[in-house]
């Protein structure tokens, strides 16, 4: 739409078609201006054995967010059978698990598997699609991605938070 | 956050002056919401896993330069370390103020978390360099050592005006010119525009390596994957022996390479050098999350032999 430049009687069509115009531009606006925010978690030779701090990210989102995607990249140096698991939890201060409040006892994770090659493999769970889980990370919450691995390690592996800040939506 | 529902005119009726007042100021209120969403909060993590207290300075402290106006807005230092050495982030910059410096202490366990979270207002000013580094009181290696820096940036602070729009109201009783109500509409247009222009939602993330000693290997690659953004500017920076050089290239979804950013060590451990930024990166693919087919990612190699301590890029986004 563009504005109708207005003369002599004026229409009420023409009123409309002005006042919705820019209206519409302000509700586009606010949703093609968002975008988000990736938080990564890289470990090298991830495996059981990793010392937990070397694979935990905590967080604290300055603003509510929404969660769109948690991804994983693993790449192994040989056929050996081993997990890679990337998990999102709440905790409070002192760690403890408070997911079934910040999180609605949703299990925020993805994992991949790899049996053969060592080639770089990836992963992940989406949550755009209208049909997903809809998860909100709370302001002042903190929220903790951390990665675990089985026996055999891998090469490396990155894990991928990806979130979009809501204030920004209409 | 929805628009205001503006009064719909129907055609054989005589336009109350104050029903056109009443979509004035609705349009009015929501161009000011839509504006008033300046503020965009972001964060970016510094891992210093693997550093030590006898590192040089260096190797102990990454180097941004925002080409906006940021303010930091949190710190969070999470320490695991099984000495109890205190560990300071600081920051510093010619365009720094307001930064207070954040501790912990270390556990005297690997495996135990000392967290330290800080709320304050730090400004810096645009394209000003920002140095955060930390150090270590007394012998240590921490198992992990990671800062997230929250930030916020003002859109409107990223080369947009902020045009505002306050309606001048049409008179009860007077007969309204449609030239008053044209400028009405011009002045609400310019306002919307520049909240259109204002798309920017400036971010900062930093990718880093610390002593790779050979490449091409899989733990140089970083996957990156497709979501809505668009990488306006990228620098990398090296802490190295003189011999060596980092290059870093950004691959698409067809393993074409997008750019390139190489930066060769100062022949000692002791500077970072800076590659500048490159311009004219594209847009992410889509601004919704693709499949991982779709994904980019970020690739190291080495050449040259000497000690490669740290090597980083910083990107900057919108």
């Amino acid at each position: 739409m563009a504005l109708v430049t207005l003369s002599g009687a004026i229409s009420a069509a023409d009123l409309n078609t002005n006042f919705a115009d820019k209206q519409s531009t302000i509700n586009t606006n606010a949703q093609s201006h968002a975008k988000d925010i990736a938080y990564r978690l890289q470990v090298l030779a991830l495996s059981s054995a990793t010392s937990v701090g070397a694979r935990t990210l905590d967080i604290t989102v300055a603003d509510d967010c929404e969660l769109r995607t948690l991804a994983l990249w693993v790449a192994s140096p040989d056929a050996t059978s081993r997990t890679a698991t990337a998990t999102l939890t709440a905790i409070d201060a002192t760690e403890a698990d408070i997911s079934d409040v910040y999180l609605l006892g949703q299990t925020v994770s993805v994992s991949k598997a790899m049996s053969s090659g060592t080639t770089g493999n990836a992963t992940r769970t989406d949550y755009t699609p209208t049909t997903s889980t809809k998860i909100v990370l709370i302001k002042g919450i903190t929220y903790r991605l951390q990665l675990s691995g089985t026996a055999s390690a891998f090469t490396a592996c990155v894990a991928t938070l990806v979130v979009r800040q809501i204030a920004r939506r209409r | 956050m929805k628009s205001r529902t503006l009064v719909q005119f129907t055609n054989a009726a005589n336009v109350n002056p104050s029903v056109i007042n009443e979509n004035l100021q609705g349009i009015a209120l929501d161009v000011a919401d839509a504006q008033a969403q300046r503020w965009c909060y972001s964060s970016f993590v510094l891992d210093f896993t693997g550093i030590s207290d006898t590192d040089n300075v260096n190797a102990r402290s990454f180097t941004i330069t925002p080409p906006w106006y940021i303010e930091i807005v949190g710190v969070e230092l999470q320490h695991y370390d099984s000495s109890s050495a205190v560990c300071t982030l600081s920051a510093s910059g010619s365009g720094l103020t307001g930064w207070s410096d954040v501790t912990t202490t270390g556990a005297a366990s690997a495996t135990t978390r000392v967290y330290s979270a800080a709320n304050f207002q730090a400004k810096n000013t645009a394209s000003s360099s920002l140095t955060f580094t930390a150090s270590l009181s007394a012998t240590s290696t921490p198992a992990a050592l990671r800062a997230v820096i929250h930030i916020r940036a003002d859109r409107f602070n990223a080369g947009n005006a902020l045009t505002t729009y306050s309606p001048t109201l049409v008179q009860s009783g007077a007969t309204t010119s449609a030239s008053a109500l044209n400028t009405e509409f011009t002045n609400i247009a310019s306002a919307v525009a520049a909240d259109t222009a204002a798309y920017r939602q400036p971010r900062i993330d930093v990718i880093c390596r610390r002593n790779a000693a050979t490449t091409p290997i899989e733990e140089c690659y970083f996957n990156d994957p497709a979501y809505g953004r668009r990488i306006e500017s990228w620098d990398a920076r090296i802490v190295a022996t003189a011999t060596v050089t980092a290059t870093w290239t950004y691959v698409d979804d067809g393993l074409s390479t997008v750019a390139t950013n190489a930066v060769t060590g100062s022949g000692t451990t002791s500077t970072a050098a800076n590659a500048g930024a490159t311009s004219g990166l594209p847009a992410f693919p889509g601004n919704a999350p693709a499949t991982p087919a779709n994904d980019y990612s970020f690739q190291l190699s080495r050449s040259g032999a000497g000690t490669l301590s740290l090597t980083y890029i910083v990107l900057y986004s919108c």
